[in-house]
């Protein structure tokens, strides 16, 4: 029972002080969940003391109770620093959000690849005269759909179980898995908003920079405009974007939500090692090869990589960006592999 | 039991400090202090932990999913609105059987070295 007594012995309300100013010293988050339950427990702890053996019981448990704050408080900062030893389920959990993450980007990278690729025959001209440049464009194309197929490989059997697993709680305990809160939604819905911003931003500074230099109301420019027209049709665009970025954030967020939230199997974790290494295998060539298409495709035809239905008007630039998140992805991916097969070999994994 | 879901093995060893609370909380929900408490009395007074190690255990068996925090107390009349009470996972208990098996197995390999020469187990334990 908690003591509420006004006439509390000194050296337990000092005590109680040095204890708190030393909860003080400690990290932000435990500081924050647990000062005031171990302030309690450690108060009631003296009260006990004293009750049995006075003053000097209340000296008597000071080494063992400061002792073990301090050395407590230095390695909850060691472990917020350096993180814990993680055991392999967790370690494994986060390289399959982490490859599932990087999927997504690599699948916009992809489409956003697609989109300036087309229309597809003048590129494909080229690469009927060059051969390596619709070799290295194939190579990109099927990697995305060895990717896709590598997903679908692992991520099916994995909402399977995570489902099964929830489905005998009732539709609301199946439903749970997939929920996000509404803290975490506005920090996508910000999120969203915040790349929107970026992505146009890189879009109107490319199109000012690579763009056609008389821009007048008659070939497509927003100059001369009137202004509601142009505030209408940016509020719109915005929108538009921020919400299609938003949905594919829930999306991805919710399924990690639900990897984090379902128990699995060792060998089920242990299974999606396997297509983490196929995308991290074909996440890679694909940003090998999109690279060395666009080098190639530069050198052989350097008319058509400038022209408006190649790479001209700022596509180039966006080509280089898609590529860098291709490679971003690709090092997430193979940083995923590499966490989850060293956690599958820690010798707290091989029990069977 | 369920056997697949997951595989406590992969938790294991756990610190004296974790496996002693997951042992008080196998008999219920218990609030910080009590579990304390229970700790000192079960182990005869051998392992006494402080509220810095017990609260920094708590949070990282939490973070694992091996306790959770108790929507209602036991006795909210008697006890104060402040305690919060945990109790263990379904988890939490099979991790604990898991870990009380290996310390069977290396109690087992002990004995067969003639290291407990006098330890005479108690019947029917």
């Amino acid at each position: 029972m908690s003591s509420t007594s006004p006439a509390r012995p000194k050296i337990i309300s000092v005590s109680v002080l040095l204890y708190r100013w030393l909860l003080a010293l400690g990290p932000g988050v435990f500081r924050r969940d647990y000062s005031i339950p171990a302030l309690q427990d450690f108060r009631q702890c003296l009260i006990d003391a004293h009750r049995k053996r006075g003053f000097f019981g209340v000296i008597a448990l000071w080494p063992l109770l400061f002792g073990e704050a301090l050395s407590g408080l230095l390695a909850e900062y060691s472990s917020e620093f350096f993180g814990r030893k993680q055991s392999m389920l967790p370690t494994i959990r986060r390289s399959m959000i982490a490859a599932f993450w990087a999927f997504v980007l690599f699948s916009i990278a992809i489409i956003a690849l697609g989109r300036i690729t087309d229309p597809a025959a003048p590129f494909d001209a080229v690469g009927r005269v060059h051969p390596e440049v619709g070799v290295a464009y194939s190579i990109v194309v099927y990697s995305w759909e060895i990717a896709l197929l590598a997903i679908m490989l692992g991520g099916l059997p994995i909402l399977f179980v995570a489902l099964k697993r929830a489905i005998p709680g009732g539709l609301l305990k199946a439903l749970q898995l997939f929920a996000i809160k509404r803290r975490h939604a506005l920090v996508l819905l910000g999120a969203a908003l915040l790349i929107t911003i970026c992505f146009l931003v890189f879009l109107l500074a490319t199109e000012y920079i690579f763009g056609p230099s008389s821009c007048t109301a008659s070939n497509g420019c927003i100059v001369g405009q009137p202004l509601l027209v142009i505030v209408g049709s940016f509020a719109a665009i915005v929108g538009g974007i921020t919400l299609f970025v938003f949905v594919i954030l829930a999306i991805t967020a919710s399924l990690s939500g639900a990897v984090l939230r379902s128990e699995f199997s060792t060998e089920m974790l242990r299974f999606a090692l396997v297509p983490i290494a196929m995308l991290a295998l074909v996440m890679s060539a694909a940003t090998f090869a999109a690279t060395f298409w666009l080098i190639r495709l530069w050198i052989v035809a350097p008319q058509f990589a400038a022209s408006g239905s190649g790479l001209g008007n700022g596509q180039a630039a966006e080509v280089v960006a898609i590529i860098g998140a291709m490679a971003l992805s690709s090092l997430v991916m193979a940083g995923a592999l590499g966490s989850g097969l060293k956690a599958s070999h820690h010798p707290t994994a091989r029990q069977n | 039991m369920r056997q697949a879901y997951p595989d406590p093995d992969a938790m294991l060893p756990l610190t004296p400090a974790v496996f002693n609370i997951l042992l008080t909380l196998v008999d219920g929900e218990r609030h910080g202090y009590s579990i304390m408490q229970e700790i000192a009395a079960q182990t005869k007074g051998k392992l006494r932990i402080g509220p810095t190690t017990l609260y920094r255990s708590i949070k990282h068996m939490l973070e694992d999913g091996l306790i959770v925090e108790a929507d209602e107390r036991p006795d909210p009349v008697l006890d104060d609105e402040r305690r919060r009470y945990y109790r263990l996972t379904d988890l939490g208990q099979r991790v604990a059987v898991a870990e009380a098996q290996r310390l069977e197995q290396t109690l087992a390999v002990a004995r067969s070295k003639s290291l407990l020469r006098n330890f005479t187990p108690e019947k029917g334990a």
